[in-house]
């Protein structure tokens, strides 16, 4: 490839003549692309050999594509860009440098980013740009690295914006602290107002309410002092605009050998939303149980104040019907019998409203029980009714958990009861008590329970009457009865009771059942009782 | 002893009977009737005049009308003062703390039970609802109390 001589300046002193040959090999040796273009001539006259490690291509290769790589060029509009280039090349003044970044092919079809430093090496006899100088070098790598890390940074800051959160660096020997831009943000400053983007210790301090930073303080001190390598604590703010925030505040901290602190990263997070949302929630928990209580001592006081005027009309009914049997004929001891009758009645359902607002009073304390024992005692408890109904009750291998024992003797027996209650006249009753482990697809849709606790699947059916589908859940409302009194005795609080008892014991029940196809009863109950839930 | 002594012994066991109810006095005074039980029954109606009958205070200053009881029974809700706070000032008095105190109410909760029994009592009877059955407990009661149980001689 000809090269013409050129003079090549150098600056005094070390001031050099070289031969053409001489620059041509510096210009080989040169771990940059160097090439040089004729602006007259309008082609390139010369090419270092590291266009065949860079671009893959041999002096053979170029002498065949025409001694030019325009036809490798990548460009969307090729011909401007050659000559807007020759233009620039045109107008170079002195010592100026122009800068190009352009994509070329590779001979393996790769496509390479080319960074290439222009300068004018040689002037022509009118005195115009003749040749110019190229050093170019791959920048491939370097820019998909640079697009690596703005689209991280980007990321960084939107992530940033979302969580509302900032994060923060310090290192041994820095003046400072490292602040994102998110921090800022969070601190209601404007992230542009602090180019550094460092601020001190005390700038921090001073964001933090007066009430915390002592506690914050010592913290800090204490994680220093322990050199523990994480950090967290929660404090409050006031924030450049005023406003109140709640943050938590979390750091890695790492020590040198020597076990001096050299690098704190951190992360603060607001979470005054959270906050917020937790004290409302808080709030109304504190309302809603205060209000359980009244309707629960209500329901308490109002059931014992009943009973008195009631069982005042049972004595004085006895007493008539004892003492003056004879004047009150056949009809006045029918009316009495009748009026004694609805006041046990009501009594029944006093006793039931009682038993339903205690279980909910927590007066009973937890212990381990055997289900099994529990059930084996409610069917002695049954055992006339049982005989009467020439009933069969089986039951399987019950777990032991851990549950208020008189609840529990209560939940069986009624529903035990109401399997013997509703029983299909010509059909030997059945009843059968089941129970294994739930799993998780059971009760992972159950809302009242926990799908990290061990949770037992009990079930009571029976070959009974049934009852319609859909009133598997209305049975468990209180007073509601699907019979009349004279078809099935019943207060209709027996099954609010089942429910109010193993809801308080942290379970669900569920009822299924078809008419003439008798009904099931499944609870699920935890296997332990954890009274802080 | 014969039976009469036996009979002499009983009626001279005196029942006080603090309930403000005047049905439900009516209705213990006649349950130990049916059972033939002759003791004598007196009244009060609040904790507040038990304690002055026990005490002797006030209406109740003369010995003669505040004879020392040898069983109290006790309902626990009354006016003014109610069983429990009456309970816990018998329970806690010297002079008084011997005197047997059962508690007959309509309560049959765990945490009245249980109270009670902490603050001393020396029985808890739920009332029954059928008047026969009370009939029943008043016997149970009588015989418990006046034929098997050794009571504290009356120091008066």
């Amino acid at each position: 490839m000809p090269l013409a001589e050129v003079p090549v300046a150098v600056p005094n002193p070390f001031r050099l003549d070289l031969t053409g040959k001489q620059v041509e090999r510096l210009f080989q040796i040169s771990p940059d692309l160097v090439y040089i273009i004729d602006v007259n001539l309008r082609k390139m006259v010369f090419i270092s050999n590291r266009v065949q490690d860079i671009l893959g291509y041999t002096y053979d290769d170029i002498q065949q594509m025409g001694g030019s790589l325009i036809s490798v060029l990548i460009h969307p509009d090729l011909n401007r860009f050659v000559a807007e280039t020759y233009q620039r090349f045109a107008a170079l003044k002195e010592g100026e440098t122009a800068k190009f970044t352009f994509e070329i092919r590779h001979k393996n079809g790769s496509i390479r980013s080319i960074r290439s430093r222009a300068t004018v090496l040689t002037y022509d006899e009118q005195g115009k740009n003749h040749l110019i100088m190229n050093v170019a070098e791959d920048v491939t790598d370097a820019l998909a690295h640079e697009m690596d890390l703005q689209k991280k940074q980007y990321q960084i800051n939107e992530t940033e914006v979302i969580f509302k959160c900032g994060s923060w660096e310090w290192q041994k020997n820095e003046k400072g602290i490292r602040w994102s831009e998110g921090l800022f943000r969070l601190m209601g400053l404007a992230p542009e107002a602090y180019p550094d983007k460092c601020v001190t210790r005390a700038f921090f301090e001073s964001f933090i309410v007066p009430e915390d930073l002592a506690r914050v303080q010592n913290y800090s001190k204490t994680v220093l002092a322990e050199k523990n390598d994480t950090f967290q604590i929660e404090h409050r703010i006031i924030d450049a605009a005023g406003n109140l925030k709640y943050l938590t505040l979390r750091a890695r901290c790492q020590y040198g050998e020597d076990g001096r602190l050299e690098r704190v990263i951190g992360v603060a997070a607001d979470r005054t939303e959270i906050e917020t949302y937790q004290k409302e929630l808080e709030r109304r928990l504190v309302a809603l149980k205060k209000s359980n209580q009244d309707l629960e001592q209500f329901a308490y006081v109002a059931s014992h104040d009943l009973q008195e005027p009631l069982r005042k009309i049972i004595a004085f009914g006895e007493r008539l019907d004892k003492k003056y049997k004879e004047q009150l004929g056949t009809e006045g001891q029918f009316f009495v019998e009748r009026m004694t009758n609805a006041a046990y009645r009501m009594n029944g359902l006093i006793e039931d409203l009682l038993t339903y607002s205690r279980v909910s009073r927590q007066t009973e304390s937890l212990a381990f029980i055997s289900l099994e024992e529990v059930v084996k005692n409610v069917i002695e408890d049954l055992e006339v009714k049982i005989q009467d109904k020439n009933a069969t009750i089986s039951i399987d291998k019950l777990p032991t958990i851990e549950a208020r024992p008189v609840q529990m003797h209560q939940l069986f027996l009624n529903l035990i009861e109401n399997a013997l209650k509703f029983t299909q006249p010509s059909v030997a009753p059945v009843v059968t008590v089941k129970a294994r482990k739930a799993n998780i697809q059971e009760i992972k849709g159950i809302m009242q329970i926990n799908p990290h606790e061990t949770y037992y699947r009990v079930s009571v059916s029976d070959n009974g009457i049934g009852f319609e589908p859909e009133y598997a859940e209305r049975i468990f409302t209180i007073f509601q009865r699907l019979h009349g009194r004279s078809e099935y005795e019943g207060t209709g609080l027996g099954l609010a009771i089942c429910r109010k008892i193993v809801e308080s014991n942290h379970g669900y029940i569920e009822a299924h059942g078809k008419v003439g196809g008798g009904a099931e009863f499944i609870f699920y109950l935890p296997l332990r009782q954890h009274e802080t839930r | 002893m014969d039976t009469t002594e036996i009979r002499e012994a009983r009626k001279s066991v005196m029942i006080l009977i603090a309930d403000d109810d005047e049905d439900d006095r009516m209705f213990t005074k006649e349950a130990f009737e049916e059972n033939y039980l002759l003791n004598e029954i007196r009244f009060v109606s609040d904790g507040v005049e038990l304690l002055d009958y026990l005490k002797r205070r006030n209406k109740y200053i003369n010995p003669d009308d505040s004879p020392r009881p040898g069983i109290i029974l006790l309902d626990l809700n009354m006016p003014k003062m109610d069983g429990r706070e009456a309970l816990k000032a018998i329970k806690s008095d010297p002079d008084l703390r011997a005197i047997p105190v059962v508690v007959l109410t309509t309560s049959k909760a765990e945490q009245d039970v249980l109270q009670t029994y902490d603050l001393g009592v020396n029985c808890f009877i739920t009332k029954p609802v059928s008047f026969a059955e009370f009939i029943e407990v008043a016997r149970t009661v009588g015989h418990y109390w006046f034929d098997i149980v050794q009571l504290p001689n009356s120091l008066d």
